[in-house]
């Protein structure tokens, strides 16, 4: 008897399935063959091997990613090679000038956060007609949680269109303009999990409305923020900031000043998101990863916010098991913002 | 009797192809392999995981249908391929499960049998040995080990399923087994004859 045969008398003794389960796991195979509908955002998975990686290196302290790309999702022109620090925190007083002198947004309960996004992954592995959308969010204002959702609207390149309603407690599906489902369904989770739903990143409202209107304070600010919504990291923390839309002009400036103040970030003066407008790219380079936080130069608004993987994974421990072996170098995805608002229902745009 | 579909005669490919059209025929698919994708996965995680990873597997697998290379007629390395990579999620656990059994003796994923119990002095001490250098290889030495060993693919299969080169199942394989062989003394505890000579 070798190796491998003693081995196999360990796998012997293992005991068979239990059938209620496998009925169980048969019965939800079967239902979502019936449903079709694709419940799970494809940007899951692709979303979670790069900016969540990303997220991850910024939290874990390890460095943050910022990649950048000089036309819709090609590579950077290395010839525009990131400058000091100090040209950060010009870049950043200018567009936080800007700021201050932005109109205040006002929202009241009962409205919602509009945001509409386009979304990229490069180098995909999650399928073709899965890599890139649109993607339209409505969230309740004044909501406990960051990103109460009361719709999504999801268009695939492949052509298909998911439109999920929530009313209450009830819930509709549409696919492509028909009514798949009517129920009552919780949200799921995982849509609180998606790194690149643009409320992953942001704070409660009712907490985010706190924040500090002068730079210097902003960074403490974000450190006493309690466990369970402390984002982990000053960097990650001012670009969750960046992104909420409650904050006043007054807050936003001060975020944006915060942000020239972090060490370790460059400037690419002129970097041009995945829709073709032009901003200044903010870049944190971990080594492992890059990310690019696109503002617009003048009113420090986020125009996008892009990823990408430049080295294999060294150092197996600091990167959770679930992204080992899933981040090649030049893998990524990017996201910009095209529109942004304050919407009286789930059936307006602004 | 892997790629014969019951009662049709078609081939996984065939079946996944068809169920492009007819979503509900990815059931036969689940009915050729949920059971041993669980022994698999149960064996390596303990069955109430294996549960999980079994419903998780098959509906990433269901997703994932259209992109299926049809070219290859079973689609039992692409299911381990899948679960495998949800396995790898728990290493912690599974590794955990390992130190156990090696400090123990008593294996987490086996219930307690008396008869077993009673002529397992060796088998149990086998048991320890391996898993003391389960718990030591690499995640990838350790798919590639267990995939062989509990699952019974070919190297060619385990090179789909794990989606590396052949020449790396091989070379993968050579370091697991040394490392259990190590930890075996280079004896086989369960041979008499090689017992009573120590």
């Amino acid at each position: 008897m070798n190796d491998l045969d003693l081995l196999r008398t360990m796998r012997s003794d293992t005991p068979p399935p239990s059938q209620d389960a496998l009925r169980r796991a048969r019965s939800r195979l079967l239902d979502r063959a019936a449903s079709r509908v694709r419940w799970l955002p494809p940007r899951l998975r692709a979303g979670w091997q790069t900016a969540a990686a990303a997220t991850i290196v910024i939290v874990l302290g390890v460095g943050a990613i910022v990649s950048t790309y000089e036309r819709a999702g090609g590579p950077a022109d290395r010839s525009a090679a990131p400058t000091e620090s100090d040209a950060v925190r010009v870049a950043l007083a200018e567009a936080a000038a800007g700021a201050r002198t932005a109109p205040a947004v006002h929202a009241t309960k009962g409205q919602f956060w509009y945001f509409k996004e386009v979304y990229r992954v490069i180098q995909p592995d999650v399928g073709a007609d899965e890599d890139n959308m649109t993607a339209e969010y409505w969230y309740r204002v004044g909501n406990e949680r960051p990103g109460g959702l009361g719709r999504i609207h999801f268009e695939y390149e492949f052509g298909d269109v998911l439109d999920i309603v929530w009313n209450g407690s009830q819930t509709v599906v549409r696919q492509n303009g028909q009514v798949v489902e009517e129920r009552t369904l919780r949200l799921p989770l995982w849509f609180r999990d998606d790194p690149t739903d643009p409320s992953s990143r942001w704070l409660p409202e009712a907490l985010a409305a706190t924040a500090p209107t002068t730079a210097a304070d902003v960074v403490e600010f974000l450190r006493n923020v309690p466990p369970g919504d402390n984002p982990g990291s000053d960097l990650g923390g001012i670009i969750g900031l960046l992104f909420h839309p409650v904050l006043s002009p007054q807050q936003r400036a001060a975020a944006c000043e915060a942000l020239g103040q972090l060490p370790d970030l460059s400037l690419v003066p002129d970097t041009v998101d995945i829709a073709g407008r032009h901003g200044v790219g903010i870049v944190s380079d971990s080594g492992f990863s890059r990310l690019t936080l696109i503002l617009d130069s003048s009113s420090c608004e986020v125009l996008g916010l892009e990823t990408t993987v430049v080295k294999p994974v060294v150092n197996p421990t600091s990167v959770p098991d679930r992204f080992r072996g899933n981040l090649q170098p030049g893998s990524g995805n990017a996201e910009a913002i095209l529109a942004r608002g304050v919407v009286d229902s789930v059936d307006e745009r602004p | 009797m892997d790629t014969v579909a019951a009662g049709l005669g078609l081939s996984d490919a065939a079946e996944i192809e068809l169920s492009l059209r007819h979503p509900e025929r990815f059931a036969v698919i689940f009915d050729r392999y949920a059971g041993q994708i669980h022994r698999y996965a149960a064996r390596r995680l303990g069955p109430a995981a294996a549960d999980d990873i079994v419903a998780d597997a098959f509906l990433i697998a269901f997703r994932h249908r259209s992109r299926y290379d049809t070219s290859q007629a079973s689609a039992r390395p692409w299911l381990y391929g899948i679960a495998t990579n949800l396995i790898s999620r728990h290493r912690r656990s599974e590794v955990r499960m390992y130190r156990a059994l090696a400090r123990t003796g008593l294996d987490p994923v086996v219930e307690p049998d008396a008869d077993r119990v009673a002529n397992s002095v060796s088998a149990a001490a086998a048991g320890q040995q391996l898993a003391t250098a389960l718990a030591q290889l690499s995640t990838g030495d350790r798919h590639t080990l267990l995939l062989v060993a509990w699952a019974d693919l070919s190297y060619e299969e385990v090179a789909t399923a794990l989606d590396v080169p052949i020449g790396t199942v091989k070379s993968r394989l050579h370091r697991a087994r040394t490392t259990v062989r190590a930890a075996l003394g280079n004896t086989n505890p369960l041979d008499p004859e090689q017992e009573s000579q120590q």
